[in-house]
């Protein structure tokens, strides 16, 4: 009997093998898609577990300020519960090479050959090549400059020569690997640099000096066999730090006082060089006064030399104005002796010329006398004789009437008395005139004498004064010299006074930088004298868990954001898949409500009756189930490990069957189905036999409210009015579908939204928010620096450039520490050129405040601040007011003024620099122009930095595409299996239509027509809960340092709505043939 | 010739590994404005003529002339065609679309072909213009039946065949109803085919064809039918 109720069961599945298979695909697509993404984050978080175990990834890192040696090491050892512990050095330094400018690597220290073993505390992976052995080898991972390959050699610089620890800074490439200590692509922060390592590479301990230990690595037993991911892991180790950070003092002791006894020798020497400072300032101190005192005395001595020489020239002055005076008086008397001297030879020389004249009358009168003796003249005279009577007559005053006698001389005759008498009259006339004349003349002649004698003695004296005049000449020269060379001295003087001061000053300056020098010195002093005295105070042990490795809890925190959406996405595929499950038994039992009816009346039992029903659900489950999770437990873990990987560095996934979610799946699932078949079962098993044998009465017709409304019950067509009416009668299934379809759109929608949320972000970021073309990293020498600036000016490529800081800094919020960055561009008020601070809805500008900050969006809503808050980053002297929200999508930033950063840093010193590149710059050749100048130490272009976003988005599609196919299938199956209850409930009347003439085209635009609308209704609806069911989605899935375009594009609903859609019409195409095989007969049979 | 005309009509279903003859040599003729009967046992074959008949079928082999038209031949299209402007249909469940009122149901089948009468009209010929707005549920049986015979008349059919119209319904309705399709044939002049195993109505008819064993057995005229009013069952 039981068998019967089997075959006929299994009759039933083969007979209506599309609604077993529906019922069977609902269960098995919905329970793998489930299955498969709930097991998703647990198969990650457990390959990482396998992975850590594996490579017997260290439990705790014991770290301290100044190391450990060995006494320190051996008291670790004695700690009760450790499993394994191990010593290791390692140092952060530079990778060296031109293009390796700021690339920083920490080396750490392996023990080889217990890796080789395997038996090593943090055991690397090797991925290529093989294990190093000599000092000078080691390892690399993914994160090395793509340059370097198995067998190549690099060379490390370290950072502070004197206090590094590596003896070898060359390198032969041995092999590539995989290091469980960094699970994602952080290397972790240290204080060379920039601060942010790069790259690790792993280096045998021989490489470091081994006398003080850097780090060292403890596993336990308790966690051996406990999930690292787990409370009970936390529970332990937070037990274990308690422990060492207790005993800390203990720990760090030995090494202590190591560094004690180094330092106190130290200080010693430092004592002594202070002291033997103090002695130097002191003398110094000492010989510039005497230098001082001896060059002040010198100058008082050139004072005192221009004065007196002032006095003599003053004296020398006066003595000579005195001579001047005399010389032109003695002048003046000896000229007007001249003077008078020259009237009276004047008079000489005039009284000579008369007597000159008288003797030569004299001798002209006694001729003629003596030519006229013989001659008688008469009366008129001649005239030489007349003349000569006249002239006599001038010459003779009358004493002598000589012309009297002369005319009677003349007239006389010749030899007659009268005659000689007259003639002896002349003649004594003649004779006494020329005695007188000649006794005159003496006396002339003497006076002329006296007189040249005084010309002598004029000449004489003005020869003399000659002489003098010469003298005083040479003497005014000689002073007009003396005023000289005193203007010189004053001025050689003055400014010797200038430079003593000056002298002074300088040497009074450099005392007391000597002197300040000491003062530091000594407060050095005193501080490392305290230090000291501090030193066991002041080491801490620094104790750090698994959690502290970069990446170790992000990826716990990304696997359970995998569990969140794998929380909402198939709660809609269960949802549907129930209604499904549902329907389908419902329908089933009533459409068999004659074969039960029958069975009861042969006599069976209710509950055998029910069994087969039942049977009939927990087949389908039971397969449904089996194949669904079998697929989905590879297939989704598989496809999102893939997409992870490119942020993680987890070699590989393993995908167990996990009974737990299979066997929930099934329980579900025959929950849905077996009780929905034992209620419609049970309903129908409550009626009599009878009255099952009868055919059920047809659903009653109704009019809608709508028809009410005159005029659309006149505009619309009977048809229409049907299509409508059957919508709101089957309320069930329409209710169904478009909760099916609104599903399917929802889905599809949040597929393309994700996809596009994170895409966008990629131009979003780096074309319009970041509009700078390159970011250069520049030394800190402000000399280089203004050379970059001054060739970067000259570069006809270059359009704009400015200079900038940007540091990375922790700010705590309220439930944890952000790694975020400061930029601080050095010219605020032109930094829209090259980051654009905007809002992101309003799009309005914001500008950098003189003193707040404007910090990004994602920021804000990780700390919970809006416009008005302050914010605080760690270590900053200064709270900045944030007076903007900016949008951002890649990274946290605050951006502040130079002024701004000061106040909280105290200094500003740029350490980037931002540019712009004219369009069609060849940007290889620029940054090897660029390169070329000292400032520059590195060329980033904004091109490259959006590729690898890009890559990571391009893996998103894979997903999409997942959740496309999916949504598909789902909108697929419903839409198909409720039409085809449809289409099976309404057998009679379609059959009716058909006999009636309806063409199959009308047949099928009959019932596609109820289909369209309730696919169009679940669209609707789909699109409003795809909005929240996207929000939620992209929320889950950010990470705190990005932030998602949270904006769903409009093309998105179309594309969701327009596939919605296309599914249906895909479906209505498949149910035609459906449609084509009713039967006319149908019509003709009782109503079952 | 004849107004319809079967001539060795056969037709055999085929199920899995058996084969069932439906009818076997099926010849008859109708004249144009007659009511016939088409009487039988259960499963004779009356409703496989009644599909060949309705173009809802097609025959193996033999000929069907509605109207000079042959119906053995034509494809699916053509056939719908047929039921759609030359056949009035009514079922022994009346078979009216629930969610469409009694008009509604009428003009239902108005709108399929052109020259379609007045669906009010029909339903006042058939007696129901008060009930013209109300629902199949709200209506009885013999309204139901009545409905349905508007509906098929409405299409001005050529012909109207009846599978068992009183088969769901009881005496006193079962007589109106024939009543009605027997005025249609008398006022109308339309040829009505009534398919029937009970052969109590026979004496109403105007030719009687008689089924047995997939075959014709019998096919009679009668001159003078005796009215509706006798008729008893």
């Amino acid at each position: 009997m039981k068998s019967k109720i089997l075959t006929d069961t299994l009759r039933k599945i083969t007979r209506a093998k599309g609604r077993f298979l529906a019922l069977f695909g609902i269960i098995a697509l919905s329970s793998g898609f489930f299955a498969g993404l709930k097991v998703t984050g647990p198969d990650m978080k457990q390959s990482a577990e396998d992975y850590y175990r594996k490579t017997h990834l260290m439990d705790l890192h014991l770290m301290s300020d100044i190391g450990f040696n060995d006494a320190a090491l051996r008291l670790l050892q004695e700690t009760e519960g450790l499993h394994a512990i191990s010593p290791g050095y390692s140092e952060a330094a530079f990778l060296a090479g031109a293009d390796d400018a700021e690339t920083i690597v920490k080396l750490y220290s392996m023990d080889f050959a217990a890796v080789r073993e395997q038996s090593a505390i943090n055991l690397p992976l090797l991925t290529e090549g093989e294990w190093p052995d000599a000092p000078n080898e080691c390892l690399i991972e993914a994160n090395t400059p793509s340059r370097y390959g198995v067998g190549d050699t690099l060379t490390v610089t370290v950072a502070d020569a004197e206090t590094s620890l590596l003896k070898e800074t060359v390198f032969t490439v041995t092999g590539r690997a995989d290091w469980s200590m960094f699970v994602d692509f952080n290397r972790g922060t240290a204080s060379v640099g920039d601060g942010s390592i790069d790259s690790f590479l792993l280096v045998p301990a021989a490489a470091f000096e081994q006398d003080v230990y850097t780090d060292i690595y403890l596993t336990l037993e308790e966690t051996q066999s406990i999930d690292s991911y787990s409370d009970a892991y936390d529970a332990v180790i937070k037990r274990y730090t308690k422990l060492f950070e207790d005993q800390a003092k203990v720990y760090v002791a030995p090494r202590v006082e190591q560094v004690r006894l180094e330092a106190a020798e130290l200080l010693t020497d430092s004592r002594k060089e202070l002291d033997d400072g103090y002695g130097e300032l002191e003398e110094n101190r000492q010989k510039f006064a005497d230098e001082i005192k001896a060059a002040e005395q010198k100058l008082a001595d050139a004072l005192q030399e221009i004065t007196d020489g002032e006095a003599d020239l003053e004296t020398g002055q006066a003595e000579y104005e005195d001579g001047l005076a005399a010389y032109e008086k003695a002048v003046a008397a000896v000229d007007r002796q001249d003077a008078d001297l020259q009237v009276q030879e004047a008079a000489v020389a005039d009284a000579l010329a008369q007597l000159a004249d008288e003797d030569a009358f004299l001798a002209r009168l006694q001729g003629i006398v003596t030519a006229y003796r013989d001659v008688a003249l008469g009366v008129p005279f001649p005239k030489e004789i007349q003349a000569l009577i006249d002239q006599a007559a001038a010459y003779d005053s009358g004493a002598y009437s000589l012309s009297d006698n002369l005319t009677a001389y003349f007239q006389a005759a010749a030899g007659s008395p009268d005659k000689q008498r007259m003639e002896a009259a002349i003649a004594y006339y003649i004779e006494n005139c020329r005695a007188e004349l000649t006794n005159q003349t003496a006396e002339v002649k003497r006076k002329q004498q006296y007189f040249a004698d005084a010309r002598a003695t004029i000449e004489d004296a003005k020869e003399r004064l000659a002489g003098e005049k010469t003298t005083l000449d040479a003497a005014k020269s000689q002073l007009e010299e003396a005023q000289r060379q005193l203007a010189d001295a004053r001025i050689q003087y003055d400014e010797g006074v200038a430079e003593l001061a000056e002298q002074k000053a300088e040497g009074e300056q450099q005392l007391a930088d000597a002197e300040q020098k000491l003062a530091e010195g000594e407060a050095e002093y005193a501080d490392a004298q305290k230090e000291i005295a501090a030193l066991g105070e002041d080491t801490h042990l620094y104790v750090f868990g698994r959690a502290e490795n970069p990446g170790w809890s992000s990826y716990a925190l990304d696997t359970e954001r995998v569990d969140a959406i794998a929380a909402v996405f198939p709660l809609f595929f269960i949802l549907v898949a129930a209604l499904v499950c549902l329907t389908t038994m419902t329908r089933m039992v009533e459409e068999q409500r004659t074969e039960i009816g029958t069975y009861r009346a042969l006599g069976y039992g209710t509950a055998s009756i029910s069994v087969q029903y039942l049977l009939y659900a927990a087949i389908a489950c039971v397969t449904g189930v089996a194949c669904g999770t079998l697929i989905g437990y590879q297939v989704f873990p598989k496809v999102i490990f893939i997409c992870y990987q490119l942020m993680y560095r987890i070699p590989e996934i393993t995908c167990p069957y996990r009974w737990d979610y299979a066997l929930g799946c099934l329980a579900v699932a025959l929950l849905c189905t077996g009780i929905t078949a034992m209620i419609a079962c049970h309903a129908v098993l409550r009626e009599a036999p009878s009255q099952l044998m009868r055919p059920k009465p047809p659903k009653k017709g109704k009019r809608l409210f709508i028809e009410r409304w005159h005029f659309l019950r006149n505009k619309m067509s009977f048809r229409h009015k049907v299509t409508l009416r059957n919508f709101f009668r089957y309320r069930s299934r329409v209710l169904m579908t478009v909760i099916g379809i609104s599903g399917c759109t929802a889905l599809l929608l949040t597929g393309f939204g994700l996809y596009h949320a994170v895409s966008a972000i990629v131009d979003l970021q780096f074309e319009e928010v970041f509009r700078y073309d390159a970011m250069i990293a520049v030394s800190d020498d402000a000399v280089q620096q203004e050379q970059l600036a001054a060739a970067l000016e000259q570069d006809e490529q270059v359009t704009e450039y400015q200079f900038g800081l940007i540091r990375s800094a922790t700010v705590y919020g309220e439930k944890a520490a952000y790694e975020i960055n400061i930029a601080v561009p050095s010219q605020p008020e032109s930094f829209d050129q090259f980051v654009l601070l905007r809002d992101r809805k309003t799009h309005e500008i914001y500008h950098i405040p003189a003193d707040g900050a404007v910090i990004n969006e994602k920021l804000a809503k990780l700390l919970g601040l809006s416009v008005g808050d302050t914010i605080r980053p760690e270590q900053a002297e200064a709270a900045l007011t944030v007076t903007a929200i900016t949008e951002n999508y890649a990274g946290n930033y605050i951006y502040c003024t130079p002024a701004a950063y000061t106040a909280m840093f105290g200094s500003y010193e740029p350490n980037i620099l931002y540019m712009n590149e004219a369009s069609g710059t060849d940007e290889s050749a620029l940054a090897e122009r660029l390169l070329k100048e000292e400032g520059a130490l590195a060329v980033n272009f904004s091109s490259d930095g959006g590729e690898s976003f890009r890559e990571l988005v391009g893996t998103l599609s894979y997903i999409v595409i997942l959740v496309v196919i999916c949504s598909g299938l789902l909108a697929l199956v419903v839409l198909y299996h409720l039409s085809n209850i449809n289409i099976t409930e309404r057998m009679r009347e379609l059959a009716t239509l058909k006999v009636l003439g309806f063409y199959p085209r009308e047949v099928s635009a009959y019932v596609a027509r109820e289909n369209l609308l309730s696919t169009v209704l679940g669209t609707a609806c789909g699109l409003v809960l795809g909005v929240f069911l996207c929000r939620f989605v992209v929320q889950t899935a950010e990470v705190d340092v990005v932030m998602f375009c949270p904006d769903i594009p409009v093309y998105c609903f179309f594309v969701a709505a327009a596939l919605t859609l296309l599914f249906a019409m895909l479906v209505n195409l498949l149910l035609r043939p459906k449609l084509a095989a009713i039967d006319m007969a149908a019509s003709m049979k009782a109503i079952e | 010739m004849a107004f319809v005309t079967l001539k060795d009509v056969c037709k055999q279903y085929r199920m899995d590994e058996i084969t069932v003859t439906a009818s076997d040599h099926v010849s008859f003729s109708v004249e144009q404005g007659e009511f016939v009967i088409v009487v039988g046992p259960s499963g004779a074959g009356k409703t496989t003529i009644l599909n060949l008949l309705g173009g809802m079928d097609t025959c193996d082999s033999g000929e069907i002339v509605v109207d000079g038209q042959h119906i053995e031949g034509m494809n699916a299209s053509a056939l719908t065609r047929y039921r759609r402007e030359d056949i009035g249909f009514v079922f022994q469940f009346y078979n009216l679309v629930q969610n469409l009122t009694a008009l509604e149901n009428v003009e239902l089948s108005a709108s399929l072909c052109k020259n379609a009468a007045e669906p009010m009209a029909m339903l006042e010929k058939v007696g129901l213009q008060d009930r013209a707005d109300h629902f199949p549920s709200q209506l009885s049986g013999g309204e139901q039946q009545r409905v349905s015979i508007a509906r098929a008349l409405c299409k001005n059919p050529k012909l109207l065949l009846c599978d068992e119209p009183t088969g769901a319904l009881d005496f006193r309705t079962g007589k109106a109803v024939l009543q009605q399709l027997h005025d249609s044939c008398r006022k109308d002049g339309m040829t009505v085919v009534v398919i029937t195993h009970n052969s109590a109505l026979v004496p109403m008819a105007d030719r009687v064809i008689e089924i047995r064993n997939s075959t014709v057995a019998d096919m009679r005229v009668q001159k003078d039918p005796a009215p509706v009013a006798d008729i008893v069952w």
